[in-house]
């Protein structure tokens, strides 16, 4: 007993302190084991969602309209080149992405791309041109009726936190690019089970031998892990949560998961705001080219900018760089990835980087604001910035660099010419009337410069760009106004509701007496204009505003015919669209289609005629508007594009603040605007400033002539000037020819052309012409 | 997660849209049930409904003294134009009148003057129950094509379905008359 208890003492004193030290132990432990099983669940669950769910937030992209390509399209060989050029096409005869253009020929190479109406396959075809149109197309199976070639991306809606990428499927990866990778950080990935110890030990043998850190042991799961949550804490701690996801990692996922998802979430460079993650995208922002078009030294420079993209920055760091990729390949050689001959071709080539950061993204700043504008009425900004949609607009490179080109050079020109010191500012707008498309938006002098949109934002007086639509209410009444209806354009006071009578003066300060409607539109007289404008009502005219797509209510005050209303270049682009287009209204439409992340439809803006006014009454102002080109206040217009017909309309708002021009060819519209941002005069009519830029920027679009042929209501008669009274016979010294709506050729005919029918060969004829 | 419930809503707006077609092209297919006609402001004096922009047949078939010029041949359709209407055709007839939309519209900015693609972009509509769309694009292939006798009469059935669909029984009256004139005049 007592050595049953003798023993028991000590056994009850340090046995209980034991046992109450390994009860505590093992309590410990199970918290341990509780706390770190609940760590790995937590941890587990966060690489599940992360994996599962939404991996990426994808930034939706903005895509110019695509170029398409028929028999019988305006194009030249020029312009295919500027738009190839701006796609990244190179020149070349053997890839997708590749062109080359010899005269009036052309072989183009082009990369499959996904509509919304379907896949549109690449193509290779060679196009022949003849005076500004393609005149063949064929591929090596034979004609081809209609193709299109990839839309150019020009701009990307990103992530809060500037994340952006482009995601590559493992399947279309090259397999070298799998090869380097693996060769240069993962030697044992296809072995190992998310960290492995022999890379860790040989890592750390290497750094010691060294003397420093010239190898990592840890694993591309590891790095994937660290990538997906980006702390650059330096930690045990976090190195072994780090670990511990990635054995999680490779529990719950493929090894083909675990590298594509390595592959377009690594960070391989930086731009700006702009974090550039994974190979897809890398590969356009080092090469501009589709990561599956490029060479083996191209792909080994990549593979080394997983390790440190800052450090061997290409562009910053050009011979750091070089000897990285040499170092990728040389591995890659001992691996047995590649023929000595491959890997020495390789080495031999220079670093290939494009100097710059691609174009394209925010190349086009005000279009880009006026997409986002009219994305933002029904998709919320958080979609936009992570959905990955694909939105299709209707802007159009081509049309959009000549006339920033146009419009730069036309500045210049200006400023020099009339030495302005001002700092003149510019807006610009060209539409596709039929379509109802923005074709190409300029809002600021610098169309680069990012900042106010003045062609949506700056609502300014338009002076006399109001008065075609005056003309067009009362002209819409044939039985009361013709072309050549009188017009009193003679001193007029009118008592305005609440202040002083109002007297308005025509431009030169002269009065004209009698005129017709033709006269006082193509000279823009504006006094007739206001007369006329009281006789059919200003109310009139705001309801005629309204059904070609003004979308306020404007007081009806007099001088609202003379321009007293102030709207920006794109509210008065889509006013004449229903000029343009045969009287029918369309809206300016900048989006045509978003698409989300899987091709299906989210939104189609599709082609609508909205409100419409008759085409005769139309087609009357427009002969109106074509003769201001040629007689009237744009007149330069017929000078500088000889042959071409077209129409438009001056404007210059009081004091010479703004300076208009609104005008359309068969298949383009422009508005040009030209002004001061604090709203000073700056001597300029829309004669002096817009039309020349107006001109040069629409001689340089592949447009045609408008086209006055029949029309079954139509009929053309010769009217003397003066009185605007019937004068068939040449008897009468100054005739113009007038197109009349629904028989309202004037009946009476003037007294010229009377007096000439009894003495058709005599004197008198003469006499006749000189009294007159 | 919010991708799904993207996709889901976004499902949501387009089958709340398909639903919507689909009525309407049931109201079209009763000729029934009235609906307000939107658009142009009635009261104006001077903006007159589009209707009055076209010629009237009457004028074409008995042409007022002096003769209009003879009408200039229409430019020939570029045969990318023409093969995107066959498409159109082969997606109607499938019952994708959605792609059959998109391929009309493209053709039309190839050829925007094209009176026989107003036709047929008009007849799309028409089935969408866009009733108002239809009647627009088939006045504006009017406007194009007036010298055209078979396409006036397509499009003219076009407007009496759609001024029906839109409850403008007057209207759908109207352009009745212009089919069976139509009709008479091409035996």
């Amino acid at each position: 007993m007592p050595r049953r208890r003798k023993p028991s003492r000590p056994r009850s004193r340090i046995g209980r302190a034991l046992a109450a030290g390994a009860w505590f132990a093992i309590g410990l432990l199970l918290v341990a084991v509780g706390v770190g099983v609940l760590h790995v669940q937590q941890m587990d669950r966060e690489i599940r969602e992360r994996f599962e769910g939404k991996r990426w937030a994808l930034p939706a992209r903005v895509f110019a309209r695509p170029l398409e390509l028929y028999v019988g399209r305006s194009l030249t060989p020029e312009l295919l080149r500027l738009e190839l050029e701006a796609l990244n096409y190179h020149e070349g005869d053997a890839r997708p992405g590749q062109f080359r253009i010899r005269g009036n020929e052309a072989s183009l190479h082009t990369r499959p791309f996904v509509f919304s109406d379907g896949p549109e396959p690449a193509r290779s075809v060679q196009i022949r041109f003849s005076h500004g149109v393609i005149t063949d197309l064929r591929d090596p199976r034979g004609s081809v009726d209609l193709m299109r070639v990839e839309p150019m991306l020009i701009g990307s809606i990103y992530p809060t936190h500037g994340e952006d990428r482009v995601l590559v499927n493992l399947k279309e990866v090259p397999p070298g690019l799998v090869g380097a990778l693996l060769a240069t950080e993962d030697r044992r990935f296809l072995a190992h089970r998310g960290v492995d110890p022999m890379g860790i030990l040989r890592a750390a043998w290497a750094n010691l031998r060294a003397g420093r850190t010239v190898q990592g042991g840890s694993t591309l799961t590891q790095q994937l892990v660290k990538n997906f949550y980006l702390t650059h804490e330096q930690s045990l701690r976090r190195k072994i949560n780090e670990a511990v996801m990635a054995v999680l990692l490779e529990y719950r996922y493929s090894k083909e998961e675990i590298l594509e998802a390595y592959l377009n979430e690594v960070f391989l460079g930086q731009s700006g705001d702009r974090a550039i993650h994974g190979f897809g995208l890398a590969a356009e922002f080092y090469f501009q080219r589709r990561l599956h078009e490029l060479e083996l030294d191209q792909l080994a420079l990549l593979v080394g900018l997983a390790r440190g993209a800052s450090y061997y920055d290409p562009r910053r760091f050009p011979e750091r760089a070089l000897a990285r990729r040499n170092g990728v390949l040389e591995r890659m050689l001992r691996e047995g990835l590649a023929t000595p001959d491959e890997i020495e071709t390789a080495i031999a080539q220079p670093l290939g980087v494009t100097p710059r950061v691609p174009r394209g993204e925010g190349q086009f700043p005000a279009f880009l604001d006026l997409v986002r504008r009219q994305l933002r009425a029904e998709y919320h900004d958080e979609d936009l910035r992570s959905e990955g949609l694909r939105i299709f607009t209707t802007l159009d490179p081509g049309i959009q660099l000549t006339l920033e080109k146009q419009l730069t050079e036309g500045i210049a020109e200006l400023l020099q010419a009339r030495g302005i010191r001002d700092p003149l500012q510019a807006a610009a707008v060209v539409t596709d009337p039929l379509a109802g498309e923005v074709l190409a938006l300029i809002g600021d002098s610098n169309p680069r410069f990012p900042g106010f949109n003045r062609a949506v934002e700056a609502r300014r007086p338009v002076g006399s760009l109001i008065k075609p639509f005056v003309y067009l209410a009362a002209l819409s009444d044939p039985e009361r106004y013709t072309l050549a209806t009188l017009l009193d354009d003679s001193p007029l006071t009118l008592q305005l509701p609440h202040g002083e009578p109002w007297s308005p003066q025509n431009f030169n300060r002269e009065f004209h007496g009698q005129v017709t409607v033709w006269e006082a539109l193509v000279q823009s007289y504006n006094v007739a204009t206001v007369r006329l404008s009281q006789q059919i009502g200003v109310a009139q005219v705001i309801r005629l505003l309204q059904t070609l797509g003004l979308e306020r209510t404007p007081a009806a005050l007099p001088s609202l015919a003379l321009g007293a209303l102030d709207l920006s270049p794109l509210e008065v682009a889509t006013l004449y669209q229903a000029l343009a287009n045969g009287g029918y209204a369309t809206r300016s439409r900048a989006i045509r289609d978003v698409l989300d992340a899987e091709n299906r439809e989210l939104s189609h803006y599709s082609l609508e005629l909205r409100g419409a006014v008759p085409d005769g009454a139309v087609r009357l102002v427009n002969q109106a508007l074509h003769d201001v080109t040629t007689q009237g206040t744009g007149r330069q217009i017929s000078q500088r594009m000889p042959g071409r017909v077209v129409a438009g309309k001056t404007g210059t708002s009081s004091d010479f603040r703004d300076s208009w021009f609104a005008g359309f060819d068969d298949r383009f519209l422009m508005v040009v605007w030209l002004g001061l941002d604090d709203n000073r005069p700056i001597g300029l009519t829309g004669g002096a400033g817009a039309v020349p830029i107006w001109v040069r920027s629409m001689a340089a679009f592949p447009g045609g002539s408008l086209n006055f042929g029949h029309h079954p209501e139509i009929q053309v008669r010769q009217v003397d000037r003066i009185s605007g009274l019937r004068a068939d016979t040449d008897a009468c010294p100054d005739r113009i020819e007038l197109p009349f709506w629904r028989d309202s050729v004037p009946r009476i005919r003037a007294d010229c052309d009377l007096g000439a029918v009894g003495l058709e060969h005599g004197a008198g004829n003469w006499l006749e012409r000189w009294r007159r | 997660m919010t991708q799904v419930g993207e996709g889901v809503s976004v499902v949501t707006i387009r089958g709340g849209r398909m639903a919507a077609v689909l009525l309407v092209a049931m109201t079209l297919a009763a000729c029934a049930v009235p609906a307000p006609r939107p658009g142009i402001p009635a009261e104006t004096g001077v903006v007159v409904a589009p209707e009055d922009a076209l010629p009237s047949p009457e004028e074409e078939m008995q042409p007022a003294a002096p003769a209009p010029a003879p009408p200039e041949p229409a430019a020939p359709t570029a045969p990318a134009a023409l093969a995107l209407a066959a498409q159109s055709e082969q997606a109607v007839a499938a019952g994708d009148l959605r792609l059959a939309g998109l391929q009309l519209e493209r053709a039309l900015r190839i050829a925007p003057r094209d009176a026989d693609l107003w036709s047929r972009l008009a007849q799309v509509r028409l089935q969408q129950g866009e009733f108002q769309q239809a009647e627009r694009m088939a006045e504006r292939s009017l406007q194009l094509g007036s010298a055209d006798r078979d396409l006036a009469l397509a499009n003219w059935r076009i407007i009496a379905a759609a001024r029906e669909g839109m409850g403008d029984a007057e209207g759908a009256r109207r352009a009745l008359d212009e089919v069976r004139r139509l009709e008479r005049a091409l035996g």
